[in-house]
């Protein structure tokens, strides 16, 4: 089971610049997933590796077996880089049955019909398609075409799987039966899979690596839960996470004596960490979990007003504001305030991430200072 | 209340059937869509139906000329006297066997080369690095737009040899005498024609390439499948499709072929069923000529029947939308000039020599003669002179000229217009009205003709209304007829894209109109019809041009009064009077072109779209 590494990789198409200039390592055995809006160069990079597209700059390896380098002008065919591909449309072919479909990779390694048909219906059964070889594509629901799909590029046993948005076109229930199942293909293969989309939640429920690109330039890689408490910048800190992180624009001051943040005539004080000095324009985020509502007066100093409460079942998220400066929480007490109700607010330890406004990356995390 | 409602379903029983039939009818004649279905049902039987009806019915009665041959005839009886003459008597082999064989050995070289012809290009333009894709994207659907015989007329100019008598041709002029089977006969009908009708595949096969996800093809590569077998096993067999209705579309049209037969079969007698069918009518045995007609349709309906068994439906395309991805196109490298070459050579063989050759024939007095000092303008703008063609003035001072100039105009506006708006209307209630039996029914009935051979349609509407019946007078000689006859066998193509545009539409357009309060007639003229006028114009282009250079359709139909200029440029053919009309084929080519050219310009659609661009 290989390792890839994408070294200095550029695409360019005339002045638009698809990938910019992106070096990735993608350990054996990872399911790695790239995860971003659309357009930014993911699908391009996936097609890359897949030998799909050629780079215009760059070299990409394979177990340290070059498989395409700019410089020697070297490019190792499709088919000799022994990987699997998953469409978003699926791309079965509607002139072959289901079993012509999965057979066809077998076929291409020459190997004898007895073996085909035992290992095609193998690969059936696993999926649960067994009793559809003779079915045209046509004659499928698209969670059936879906597993068609996979069998199809599981059949010949790839090194490495590629897949492009493979969940998009199915309902949200089969997507969800979809990712266990795919996450169980994974333990079991222990194939590296390089799993492209667009759903954060995706990405984060089912990569061991996530890779998050934006205007064809790598923003971060890590793991998953890592990538979503630690975001190196604001892209990604507002990428990740439903509902989304809440952002204030403002500058750190000294007031009074004490170190803090200030934005729309608040003064949130706060602990002062290395790489945070006063006179720096910044934006503070903060998680709607790591918000607390409280009783105002007593336990904060910020008074708060309830702008709309929104019950999600499990959670309860609460819209609060005060001037200007609006903040999403997701609520610890399951009460639904009626809106103009006053509430006070705390943060919790450490959660406080403060970007710098100009480079947007993550300067540092901190905590506020509570009263008294 | 719960007695109260037990009592009203005790007394239900009895008065429901008829409260039921009373609210359905009143329901029904409340809703447009379906009154207009009705409509359009009785208006389409009388039209589409009516004809093949009557003809069938014609070849079982008895003409009063054939009264005097049949024992105890009388005329306006049933008979099979036409039936046994055709297929059983002692004419049989020159009346229908002959001419079948014919026909069959005519169409199927015929309709293979155009493919050939027409795939490869679309192969050319669609799938290589071919410099100069959009122009031959452009000029090779021109010989589709031209009539059907300027090959053939540019052929006997061009071949045409001593053993017929009268003029001979420019080869032989050169000293070279071309053998007869070159000049006449079997091989260069399959060659002219081919060269008409290539352009359907050429368009169906091209955007068949075009549209094909190139993720298909990537999957296989992927997959370990080099060029060769992903071009035989994916991309040919996804083309199949349009391969094989491309070709039954050419044979079908093929077996309704009159005018290249006419022009290159009949001198040296070799006779397909579609000149058969003429000369029988010319010769008056409708009977006959019926049969060979509902021969034609049946041999037609059979190909596109075995042609729909083959594909079948099970392998439809799925279409997913998805991201336009680049097509993978085959570089030529250094085959580009050679083929450019080829390409070139061919488009102007086909499509600016024979005009050359038309042009030059036009301006010679003496024919056969091609030296300088014979030059003459005298038939394009001449005063009749006893001493030429019996007096013949130049085309541009013959009345008749003029006169067919108007009507072929009239026909092509008028055609196109109905057909576009009967297109419109049948495509608004088969959508509306989708999933019930009658959309069906409207469906199925508005495509008919398509599988009716040009001449045999013709053949049905001459059955139909050559006599008066009931309130509805004999059309026969008049211009309404011709008007009728090309609107009706256009409308397959103007109902299929009215039918994609209404479905393109959607229903919630007109749900809104509905919801705020606007009446039926208040929708169709406010909501529907503006948003349609783009493809109902573009829809014209099509029929308007078939309409302006048709003669298989019409020919039957024709007389002294309603002379189109097609049927005019026959007629001097028939004549031997090859300068006239060789000069009305050019001023007929010319209209079509400046018209499709002046459409294509307005509406910004293109018969060739998106094929290289």
């Amino acid at each position: 089971m290989p390792e890839i590494v994408l070294k200095n990789v550029t695409k360019r198409w005339g002045n638009v610049v698809a990938v910019n200039d992106f070096s990735l390592k993608i350990p054996d055995g990872s399911f790695m997933c790239f995860l971003g809006p659309s357009g930014c160069g993911k699908t391009t990079t996936l097609r890359m590796i897949a030998g799909l597209e050629e780079p215009t700059a760059g070299k990409i390896y394979m177990d340290d077996k070059l498989i395409y380098s700019s410089e020697e002008a070297f490019s190792l065919r499709p088919k000799d880089r022994d990987v699997g591909l998953i469409f978003q449309s699926y791309a079965l072919w509607p002139h072959m049955t289901v079993f012509k479909n999965i057979a066809f990779g077998l076929e291409m390694e020459k190997l004898p019909g007895q073996e085909i048909k035992k290992r095609v219906q193998e690969i059936a059964d696993l999926m649960a398609i067994g009793d559809l070889l003779e079915r045209y594509p046509s004659e499928l629901s698209g969670g059936q075409q879906q597993r068609v799909a996979l069998a199809r590029s599981l059949a010949p046993q790839p090194n490495c799987l590629l897949m492009d948005e493979p969940l998009s076109n199915l309902d949200a229930k089969l997507r969800v039966d979809m990712r266990t199942e795919l996450k169980r293909i994974h333990s079991e293969t222990k194939q590296t899979i390089i799993y492209v989309t667009h759903d954060q939640l995706e990405a984060l429920s089912l990569g061991t690596q996530v890779v998050i690109m934006n205007e064809g330039k790598l923003q971060q890689i890590d793991e998953p839960m890592e990538m979503y408490k630690n975001p190196k910048n604001l892209f990604v800190g507002e990428f990740v996470g439903t509902p989304r992180i809440n952002m204030v624009r403002g500058d750190l001051i000294e007031q009074e004596g004490q170190f803090g943040f200030k934005s729309d005539g608040i003064f949130f004080p706060l602990k002062g960490i290395e790489g945070l000095r006063a006179g720096q324009q910044v934006v503070m985020a903060v998680r709607p979990e790591d918000v607390r509502l409280t009783k105002p007066g007593k336990e904060s100093s910020f008074v708060f007003t309830i702008y709309s409460t929104l019950p999600a079942g499990a959670d309860i998220f609460a819209r609060i504001y005060k001037n200007k400066t609006f903040f999403t929480v997701r609520q610890e007490e399951r009460v639904i305030h009626t809106p103009e109700t006053a509430v006070g607010i705390d943060f919790v330890e450490d959660s406080l991430l403060i970007f710098d406004a100009q480079t947007e990356n993550l300067l540092g995390k901190t905590s506020l200072i509570k009263k008294g | 209340m719960q007695s109260e409602i037990r009592q009203e379903k005790k007394n239900l029983p009895l008065k429901l059937p008829f409260i039921k039939i009373w609210n359905r009818t009143r329901r029904a004649l409340r809703n447009p869509p379906f009154i207009l279905s009705i409509l359009l049902l009785i208006v389409l039987i009388y039209l589409v139906i009516g004809p093949l009806a009557s003809m069938i019915k014609s070849s079982f009665t008895l003409h009063p000329r054939d009264a005097l041959f049949v024992d105890n005839g009388k005329a306006g009886e049933f008979t099979t006297y036409y039936f046994v003459r055709t297929f059983l008597g002692n004419m049989r082999q020159v009346l229908f066997y002959k001419p079948l064989l014919n026909t069959l050995v005519v169409i199927f070289p015929m309709s293979a080369l155009a493919l050939l012809i027409g795939g490869a290009l679309a192969w050319l333009v669609v799938r290589t690095d071919f410099p100069w894709k959009r122009f031959v994207a452009k000029i090779a659907i021109i010989p589709y737009m031209l009539p059907s015989w300027t090959l053939a007329l540019a052929w006997i100019t061009l071949f045409k040899n001593r053993t017929l008598g009268g003029t001979s041709g420019i080869l032989e002029y050169l000293g070279i005498t071309p053998p007869t089977w070159l000049s006449f006969g079997p091989l260069p009908i399959i060659i002219v024609m081919a060269l008409h009708y290539y352009p359907f595949s050429f368009l169906l096969i091209g955007s068949a390439l075009r549209d094909i996800d190139t993720r298909l093809e990537e999957s296989a590569l992927v997959l370990g499948a080099d060029t060769k077998v992903i071009m035989r096993r994916i991309v040919l067999s996804l083309i199949m499709p349009a391969v094989l209705s491309s070709w039954i579309l050419t044979i079908a049209r093929g077996v309704g072929s009159f005018s290249a037969p006419a022009f290159l079969g009949r001198p040296v007698n070799y006779q397909l069923l579609s000149t058969r069918l003429y000369s029988n009518l010319q010769t008056g045995s409708p009977g006959v000529a019926y049969l060979l007609a509902v021969v034609m349709i049946l041999l037609a309906v059979s190909f596109i029947y075995i042609n729909q068994k083959v594909i079948g439906t099970r392998k439809g395309f799925v279409t997913i939308t998805g991201k336009a991805a680049t097509k993978s196109i085959i570089k030529l490298g250094k085959y580009t000039t050679l083929v450019s070459v080829l390409v070139f050579a061919f488009l102007t063989i086909v499509v600016f020599i024979p005009i050359i050759v038309l042009a030059i024939e036009t301006v010679v007095k003496v024919p056969g003669n091609y030296s300088l000092s014979n030059f003459t303008l005298h038939y394009w703008l001449g005063k009749s002179d006893p001493q030429i063609l019996t007096g013949q003035p130049g085309v541009f001072r013959n009345p008749e000229m003029w006169r067919a100039l108007w009507n072929t105009l009239k026909l092509g506006v008028l055609a196109s217009f109905f057909c576009a708006v009967a297109g419109l209307l049948i495509g608004y209630t088969v959508v509306r009205l989708r999933g019930r039996f009658i959309s069906k029914i409207l469906d199925q009935i508005s495509f008919l003709p398509y599988l009716v051979p040009s001449i045999a349609f013709g053949a049905t509407y001459l059955s139909l209304f050559a006599k008066q019946r009931g309130f509805i007078p004999s059309l026969y000689g008049t211009f309404t007829l011709l008007i009728l006859v090309t609107t009706v066998k256009n409308l397959p193509f103007a109902t299929r894209s009215g039918i994609s545009g209404m479905m393109q539409l959607g229903h919630e357009i007109e749900e809104a109109g509905i919801i705020a309060g606007a009446s039926w007639s208040t929708r169709m003229r406010r909501l529907i019809m503006p948003l349609q006028s783009s493809s109902l114009l573009s829809g014209i282009l099509l029929p308007m041009v078939s309409a302006m250079r048709e003669l298989s359709l019409i020919i039957i139909l024709i007389t002294p009064g309603t002379h189109l200029l097609t049927s005019l440029t026959f007629k001097y053919t028939d004549y031997g009077y090859y300068s006239i009309s060789n000069a009305l084929l050019l001023i007929n080519i010319f209209l079509v072109l400046v018209l499709t050219i002046g459409i294509q310009k307005i509406t910004g659609n293109d018969l060739s779209e998106g094929l290289g661009g």
